[in-house]
C-alpha cells in the first residue's frame, strides 16, 4: 500500500480515519482454521495438513516413481513441503519396516528399500516429523529419494553388523554408480544427495556411536507390534525390476535400522529363498519368485490396504496435532481415541500415544500423561519420541 | 501388486506433479482468495462454496495455466464467480424484501461500531458501492496490501488503469464511508477514534485495526 497516500485525502482526517478503520475491520475476517484442508479433501488433495501429509503422499510417489525411472520430478514437487533432511533410498524389490520413519524425527538419513515401502517408512518419517514439531524434537529437514538401481552385493539393510566407516564409503560408492542420482539432487533444499549420504552431514552423529541408535528402531521393528506394520511390498514388487536388484540396500544414520533382520554387509544375496523365509518377518520376501536377492520385509497383515490406511492414520493424527497446537487439546484427544480404535496397533502408534502424552500434559491432565507415555514406552521401548516426553518429565529418566 | 498398492497414489504419470503443483497452489492462494471472494461481496455463508468452485476450476485446468500466472487465473476466477453468486443473493435478497417488506441490511448502533463484525459490516456497505471492476483492485490494494504492479499483473491491466480504478474506488468509498459515519453521527467517528483510548484489554481484543491506521 505503498502508494495508498494518493488519496484518502479530500475529506476531514474522521472520515478519513473512519474509512481506514472499515478498511481495516477485514483483516479479522478470515477463513475457517480448517477451511483449507477440508478443501484439500475435497479436491482430493491427500492428507490433512497440506505442508505434511501431501509431501508424505508425494514422497511416497517418489518412491513409485523412482520404479518408473522417474524420480526426478516428484522428488522436486515433494521439495516444497517443508520437509528437509530425510532420506529414503527406495529399491524395488524389497521392503522395510514402518518403525524407523519414527527415527527421522531426529533428523538423518535413510535407506530403505521397495517402492511401497517407502510410502510407510516416509509416511512414518513425515508424522514423525510432524510430532517432533509437536513436541519440539526439532524438524525434518530434507528428504529426497534415492533410487539404486545398481547390483551389488547384499548390504547390511539393518547396519548395525556393519563398521559405520564402511557404511559411509557405501554409501557414497553406491551413489555414484547411482543411475537416479542425478535427477534427485535439485529435489534437495540446498543439499545434494551425496551429502545427506555422508556420514558427517547427518546431524550429531559420528561415524563409531552411529550403531547403537541404530539399535532404536530395530527394536521397535522387532516388537511384535510393528512387525504388523511393515510392508509386504516385496511381495508385490514386478519380477523386471525386483531382478534387476542384486542385494539389499545400506542404510546409514541414525534410524538406520530398517528391518529387524540383519545381514552382514560381506553377506552375498541370499540365493536361497528359504534362507529368508527361516524367519517368519520375512515370509513377505520368501514368497517373492524374485525372492533371492532382496532384503528382508516384515509382514503387513493388511497389504492392500497399506496406503489408504496410512494415510488414514496420518490424516487422524494430523488434526490431533493441529487441534492441539491450536490450543483444543480436548478435540485431538478424541480424534486419537478414534484413531487407536480405527487403528489398533497402527503404524503410527508410537506416534499416536506420544501426541495423546503430550495432549493431556498440555490439558493438565499430568498423571493421565505420564500413563500415555509410560505406555508408549512399554509398547515401544525404542521410541524416539521418549527423548522428548522424559524432557516433559512425563517419563522418569532410565524407566 | 506394487503398482496395485499403489495405485490410489499415481493413477497417472502426471498425478504426481500435479497434486503437488494443486496442493501448493491451494497452500499459497486459500486464504487470500477466500478473503477476496468475501470482500468482493459474496456472503459469508457462500464464500466456502465459491472458493471450493474457483479451486476445482484450477485443478481442471491445471495444465493450461500458463506457469507463473497461477494466482492470476485464481483471481480472475474469483471475480467472476464472486460476480456471478452477487447476482444471485442480489436476487434473493429483493426477494427477502418482498417477503419481509424490510431491508435486512445492516443497522449498526454507535456502539456496536466498536464490535468487528458491525465494522465489518459497514465496511462491506461501502464496498458495495463498487461495482466489481473497481472493486477487485481497490480490495487487492487496500485490503490485501498488493501494490499497483502486483494488482495489475494479478488482473492482466495496465498499471495506470490499476491506479486509476483504485484511485476512482478510493473516493467513492470514502464518500460511502463519510455518509455512513454520519448517519450514525458524530458518535460512530467517535467510537472508532474512542479505541485508542479503551482499555488495554479491549484494545488487544479489537487487534491492530485501529492502530494501524492511526499511524498511517
Amino acid at each position: 500500500m505503498d502508494w495508498s497516500d494518493e488519496t484518502f485525502t479530500s475529506v476531514d482526517p474522521r472520515t478519513r480515519d473512519f474509512a481506514r478503520s472499515l478498511l481495516a475491520s477485514a483483516s479479522a475476517d478470515q477463513p475457517a482454521e480448517d477451511g483449507m484442508l477440508r478443501l484439500a479433501a475435497r479436491l482430493g488433495i491427500p492428507g490433512v495438513a497440506l505442508g505434511t501429509a501431501v509431501g508424505v503422499e508425494l514422497m511416497a510417489r517418489g518412491a513409485a516413481a523412482a520404479e518408473s525411472g522417474a524420480l526426478g520430478g516428484s522428488a522436486a514437487a515433494a521439495s516444497g513441503t517443508g520437509v528437509s533432511g530425510v532420506m529414503v533410498s527406495s529399491l524395488p524389490g524389497a521392503s522395510a519396516g514402518v518403525s524407523s520413519g519414527a527415527a527421522l524425527a531426529t533428523g538423518s538419513t535413510v535407506v530403505t528399500t521397495g517402492a511401497a515401502s517407502a510410502f510407510t517408512v516416509i509416511a512414518k518419517a513425515l508424522s514423525a516429523g510432524v510430532l517432533a514439531g509437536a513436541l519440539g524434537i526439532g524438524a525434518i529437514e530434507g528428504v529426497s529419494v534415492v533410487q539404486n538401481r545398481t547390483a551389488r552385493p547384499a548390504a547390511a539393510l539393518d547396519g548395525v553388523e556393519r563398521p559405520t566407516a564402511e557404511l559411509g564409503a557405501g554409501d557414497r560408492d553406491r551413489q555414484g554408480s547411482g543411475a537416479a542420482r542425478a535427477g534427485i539432487s535439485p529435489a534437495l533444499a540446498g543439499r545434494s544427495v551425496t551429502d545427506g549420504l555422508r556420514p558427517e552431514a547427518v546431524r550429531g552423529e559420528t561415524s563409531s556411536d552411529n550403531a547403537a541408535p541404530l539399535l532404536g528402531p530395530i527394536g521397535q521393528a522387532a516388537s511384535p507390534e510393528t512387525a504388523s506394520v511393515g510392508e509386504r511390498a516385496s511381495a508385490s514388487v514386478p519380477t523386471g525390476s525386483a531382478a534387476r536388484v542384486e542385494s539389499g540396500t545400506a542404510l546409514h544414520g541414525r534410524p538406520a535400522a530398517l528391518t529387524r533382520e540383519p545381514s552382514a554387509a560381506s553377506e552375498p544375496p541370499p540365493s536361497d529363498p528359504s534362507n529368508s523365509t527361516a524367519d517368519p518377518l520375512m515370509r513377505g520376501v520368501g514368497e517373492l519368485p524374485s525372492a533371492a536377492p532382496v532384503a528382508p520385509v516384515l509382514v503387513q497383515p493388511h497389504p492392500d490396504q497399506a496406503p489408504t490406511a496410512l494415510r488414514q492414520e496420518l490424516a487422524l493424527l494430523n488434526s490431533a496435532r493441529s487441534l492441539m497446537q491450536q490450543g483444543r487439546g480436548s478435540a485431538g484427544l478424541a480424534i486419537l481415541d478414534d484413531y487407536a480404535n480405527r487403528f489398533p496397533g497402527g503404524a503410527l502408534s508410537a506416534e499416536a500415544l506420544a501426541l495423546r502424552a503430550l495432549g493431556l500434559a498440555q490439558l493438565g491432565r499430568r498423571a493421565d500423561a505420564k500413563l500415555a507415555a509410560e505406555l508408549l514406552v512399554q509398547r515401544f521401548p525404542k521410541s524416539p519420541h521418549r527423548a522428548r516426553l522424559v524432557q516433559l518429565g512425563l517419563i522418569e529418566e532410565g524407566n | 501388486m506394487v503398482a496395485e498398492l499403489l495405485a490410489p497414489l499415481h493413477n497417472a504419470d502426471e498425478g504426481v506433479p500435479r497434486t503437488a503443483q494443486l496442493a501448493q497452489l491451494l497452500r499459497d492462494n486459500y486464504a487470500f482468495v477466500w478473503r477476496c471472494v468475501r470482500r468482493f461481496g459474496v456472503a459469508e455463508s457462500d464464500v466456502d462454496d465459491i472458493v471450493q468452485e474457483i479451486f476445482m476450476l484450477v485443478a481442471q485446468r491445471l495444465d493450461r495455466i500458463e506457469a507463473g500466472k497461477e494466482r492470476s487465473f485464481i483471481i480472475g476466477a474469483a471475480i467472476r464467480f464472486s460476480a456471478n453468486r452477487r447476482r444471485a443473493q442480489r436476487r434473493q435478497r429483493e426477494h427477502q424484501v418482498e417477503l419481509d417488506g424490510e431491508a435486512p441490511s445492516s443497522s449498526p448502533s454507535a456502539e456496536d461500531l466498536v464490535d468487528q463484525k458491525r465494522r465489518r459490516a459497514l465496511l462491506d456497505a461501502a464496498l458495495e458501492t463498487l461495482e466489481l471492476d473497481l472493486r477487485a483492485p481497490f480490495v487487492l490494494s487496500e485490503i490485501e496490501g498488493l501494490s499497483r504492479s502486483e494488482i495489475a499483473e494479478l488482473l492482466g491491466l495496465p498499471e495506470g488503469t490499476v491506479a486509476t480504478r483504485v484511485r476512482a474506488a478510493r473516493k467513492r468509498f470514502e464518500a460511502k464511508a463519510q455518509q455512513l459515519s454520519r448517519a450514525r453521527g458524530p458518535a460512530a467517528i467517535e467510537a472508532t477514534g474512542a479505541l485508542e483510548n479503551a482499555p488495554l484489554a479491549f484494545r488487544s481484543e479489537e487487534g491492530v485495526a485501529g492502530a494501524g491506521w492511526a499511524e498511517g
